[in-house]
């Protein structure tokens, strides 16, 4: 029963989400900062109640709300309208396997009656009172969290705990270095998922009784003998030296794993992802989600491929969540389940026009995730064409045009309107340059739908970019830039179409400076 | 019309039949079925689970148990409360004292049910069932979908909605099994006007009702492990009505039956039999011993008790005409705990046939 849905409002990067998951096989793609690992510990949260590996009561800060839905909260406030606290939301639905029928009702967001978990960290109406009183005291303040609370519920409104769901998750996050006393408590509690209850009592037992026994080694029975000789000069009670017995001294705080004789933490990071992720897969069972955060990272290519393999044949029997940078990653796994995510929204490649989604699929990986990565891009129809922009973008502000968040990506002039699509569905501002090719109104039907994006000269009489570069310079100035001595145009035009990119490539590197024409300027302003 | 019998099965049985054990044996021999069992009180409540810990180590994993309000809070309000009433979550019962004094209308959802977040006990279970009937059935198929079989232990305790939602849940394609003994009605879930016909013996009727709309079959056992057929005899005598109950235990230990103490021998019997002193409430002195009140002693078993009767007690014993007795199920369960012996302190004549009469065995002196 995998999840099948995930609503989330208010948490961290998300005002709100509502994002549905494949049953195996997820790939969440997309910049930094646009929440991929937040979607991973909401779905790690609502199943196991837990936040950076500790029940959430504790980790409740002002900064897991969405900020500015708080600021307006508390800016309203100050201006004296009064509205609903924010709150935390985050669901999981299950759908209606019987085998989790205890999950079921209808109290989601949605109001389906599916089975489902709903983890809500919203104010603890007891304290209303308090919270009021603070916010008109401190009216600059940020939220004052203390008075929230953590309420974990099945959709059929009970309260649920980590051992009554029927279902798990383990969350694997490669790229967070946890310095925790003893043992790596996360690996420990990936080890103690792997072990049957009966091994696991076998191990904290022996664990117990070797507390036990070092009491009774003779050295340490003399040094007990000759502390309790003390007694008096420290303490009126009698002084010795034990290893600590109580509940809280458990093996996961005092065994640490090792490799090869090495302690776990000291292996190299890259092994320490791989065993933690073989780990986590073993513990793995059919209800259960896998939650990989960047598996690409501190792995050699070799590891990652072998890492993707056994990862895509655990997703046959599990529901898996990736999300990823790696354009290798993304075409191992298939272009097919990503979720593309943008500060916008998030969108799938199925939810495009179904010929779109087709090219993608046959696209290497690269290409569509560059656009996806993409703060705004400019779409070229070809090297040369790319070149003369960035030439122009340059000349114009100084810098290359990525360094300002634009990627100038050259594909085929076919496929415009397909990224046009993907673009739209992402928001992302997308600006294409275009030859006219004697044709303008050709031009204007083919991109009806995006005709103020799409940028080209009007004068049918030069159809390529040469001839707009000989139309907007003068023949010296291009004798100049491309260090020729062409008697006319003419043969300048030969020339330039006969050495497309040895032209571009000339005036990209030139010295000198040139005018590019109205409809570049135009489209990089 | 030829129809097969409803799967669904109420058993009556006479107090020390075993009931308990019986739904604890029904469960585990059903390894493969998914059985929630249900009872009123948590007393009750912990003698299932001692009763499973008995025969099988723990409650097993196909078996879930259930206090009856919390299957009802949890089982059958929450999951669709917001068919009726969506704010605020549903977080306890309010249990009433009598009826709840509230004349809001059904139709004023929150104040007819509501005090602040808990419901009313005594609608809680027609909350429940207006979900149900609002969702289509929703309610119930969940259950289903959770349970292939519904144990409800001390089904007479069931009052007011509680019984339309049993009669609905019999009509489901849940397997139901209802167990009780009306002659114990000490307990009720709560005290709604709903149904109240059926209150104590009167439930006979309503289970007739079902058995003849084919909704469950209505058996008796009769046997009782428990107590000397002496014993069986007197408690059958206050039902009178009710079928005649065979005792299974034939253990002589030289003092069984029915006798009478006299006030000024209470201390000497005590020493010799070392009696569970009963009472029907507190304000029997009960000469300064530690006793049990009547309704507390339910369910369970003593080998021996000795009762300090009150007013109808002892013009029972007197007279031996039941109909001194107008609620009898407290006084049935005082003489149905016992094993062996059952003594009444009393001055005077007793006219109960077959009594005897405790003489304190002459102290030996010390040599």
């Amino acid at each position: 029963m995998p999840i099948e849905r995930v609503v989330i409002e208010n948490f961290k990067a998300f005002r709100h989400l509502d994002l549905s998951l494949n049953a195996h096989m997820n790939l969440i793609v997309g910049n930094n900062e646009v929440g991929k690992s937040t979607l991973l510990e909401a779905i790690h949260a609502v199943v196991t109640g837990q936040l950076h590996g500790r029940s959430i009561a504790y980790e409740i800060t002002p900064y897991l709300f969405h900020q500015p839905t708080v600021a307006a909260y508390l800016t309203g406030l100050r201006e004296g309208q009064s509205g609903p606290p924010p709150r935390i939301l985050i669901e999981a639905y299950l759908g209606r396997d019987p085998a989790v029928a205890s999950l079921r009702g209808t109290n989601n967001s949605l109001g389906e009656d599916v089975a489902g978990l709903r983890l809500l960290i919203e104010l603890n109406d007891d304290y209303r009172e308090e919270f009021e009183a603070y916010l008109r005291q401190y009216q600059g303040g940020s939220l004052p969290v203390e008075y929230y609370t953590v309420r974990w519920y099945s959709f059929a409104n009970n309260g649920v705990t980590a051992r009554s769901i029927p279902f798990d998750s383990t969350i694997i996050d490669t790229a967070a270095s946890r310095t925790l006393s003893g043992a790596d408590r996360y690996i420990a509690s990936i080890i103690d998922q792997v072990l049957a209850p009966a091994q696991r009592v076998a191990l904290s037992s022996s664990f117990r009784r070797m507390r036990h026994s070092f009491a009774q080694e003779p050295d340490v029975a003399t040094i007990n003998t000759f502390l309790a000789q003390s007694t008096g000069d420290i303490s009126n009670k009698c002084l010795s030296v034990g290893v600590d017995t109580s509940a809280r001294s458990t093996w996961e705080t005092s065994l640490s794993p090792y490799l090869d004789e090495l302690p776990f933490t000291h292996a190299g990071k890259g092994e320490q992802s791989a065993v933690k992720m073989k780990l986590a897969m073993r513990a793995a069972g059919t209800a259960h989600v896998l939650l990989v955060e960047e598996p690409e990272n501190h792995l050699s290519f070799s590891s990652m491929a072998q890492l993707i393999e056994r990862i895509a044949a655990l997703s046959g029997t599990q529901q898996v969540v990736i999300a990823t940078h790696s354009s290798f990653v993304l075409n191992k796994l298939g272009v097919d389940n990503v979720i593309l995510f943008s500060a916008q929204g998030h969108m799938k490649l199925e939810q495009l026009p179904s010929d779109t989604h087709d090219y993608f699929m046959k696209l290497p990986g690269h290409d569509t995730l560059r656009l996806i990565l993409a703060r705004q891009t400019i779409l070229v129809e070809g090297p040369s064409d790319e070149l003369i922009v960035q030439r122009a973008f340059l000349d114009r502000y100084g810098v290359h045009p990525l360094a300002r968040g634009v990627d100038v990506i050259s594909i085929k002039s076919l496929a415009f309107k397909r990224f046009l699509q993907i673009a739209q569905q992402l928001s992302i501002p997308t600006r294409v340059v275009t030859d006219n090719d004697g044709d303008v109104a050709t031009l204007q039907v083919r991109y009806a739908d995006f005709l103020n994006q799409i940028f080209y000269d009007s004068d049918e009489d030069a159809p390529s970019l040469e001839q707009q570069l000989i139309k907007a310079n003068s023949l010296a100035q291009l004798n100049q830039v491309l260090g020729k001595t062409f008697a006319d145009e003419a043969a300048l035009l030969k020339f330039m179409r006969g050495n497309k990119t040895d032209t571009a490539l000339a005036i990209f590197s030139s010295p000198h400076s040139m005018v590019f024409p109205d409809y570049v300027q135009r489209a990089i302003a | 019309m030829c129809s097969v019998p409803s799967p669904n099965r109420a058993l009556l049985s006479a107090a020390g039949s075993g009931k308990t054990t019986l739904l604890v044996r029904e469960a585990l021999a059903r390894p493969k079925r998914r059985i929630a069992i249900l009872t009123y009180t948590l007393e009750n409540l912990e003698e299932i689970r001692r009763a499973f810990e008995y025969y099988a180590g723990t409650v097993p994993a196909h078996v879930k148990i259930y206090s009856w309000y919390s299957f009802l809070l949890r089982e059958c309000i929450r999951p669709y409360q917001a068919a009726l009433c969506a704010q605020p979550r549903i977080e306890s019962i309010h249990f009433v004292q009598g009826r709840t004094q509230n004349r809001a209308p059904r139709s004023q959802v929150a104040r007819h049910y509501l005090a602040g977040s808990s419901v009313y006990s005594d609608r809680a279970a027609d909350f429940a069932l207006r979900c149900n009937d609002l969702t289509q059935g929703k309610v119930i198929e969940r259950l289903a979908a959770m349970y292939d079989e519904l144990y409800i232990d001390e089904v007479q305790d069931l009052a007011g909605y509680d019984l339309d939602l049993v009669e609905r849940l019999l009509g489901s394609r849940i397997e139901m099994l209802l167990v009780g003994d009306t002659r114990q009605a000490t307990y009720a879930t709560n005290h709604s006007p709903r149904n109240q016909q059926y209150r104590g013996v009167a439930m006979m009727r309503l289970l007739q009702d079902w058995e003849a709309r084919d909704l469950c079959q209505v058996q008796h056992r009769v046997v009782s492990h428990r107590c000397s057929q002496s014993l069986c005899d007197m408690a059958d005598a206050i039902y009178p009505k009710m079928p005649r109950t065979e005792s299974g235990n034939c253990d002589v230990t030289g003092h069984d039956g029915i006798f009478i103490v006299t006030p000024n021998q209470v201390r000497q019997y005590v020493r010799e039999y070392a009696p569970t002193v009963l009472r029907y409430d507190r304000r029997e002195r009960c000469d300064g011993l530690p006793a049990v009140n009547f309704g507390q002693s339910k369910g369970r078993t003593y080998s021996r008790v000795l009762i300090f009767p009150n007013g109808p007690l002892a013009q029972f014993l007197r007279t031996a005409d039941a109909s001194c007795i107008s609620s009898p199920a407290k006084y049935y369960v005082a003489i149905t705990r016992a094993r062996h012996s059952v003594a009444f302190v009393l001055t005077g004549a007793c006219t109960w046939p077959g009594h005897q009469i405790y003489s304190a065995t002459p102290r030996r002196e010390p040599n």
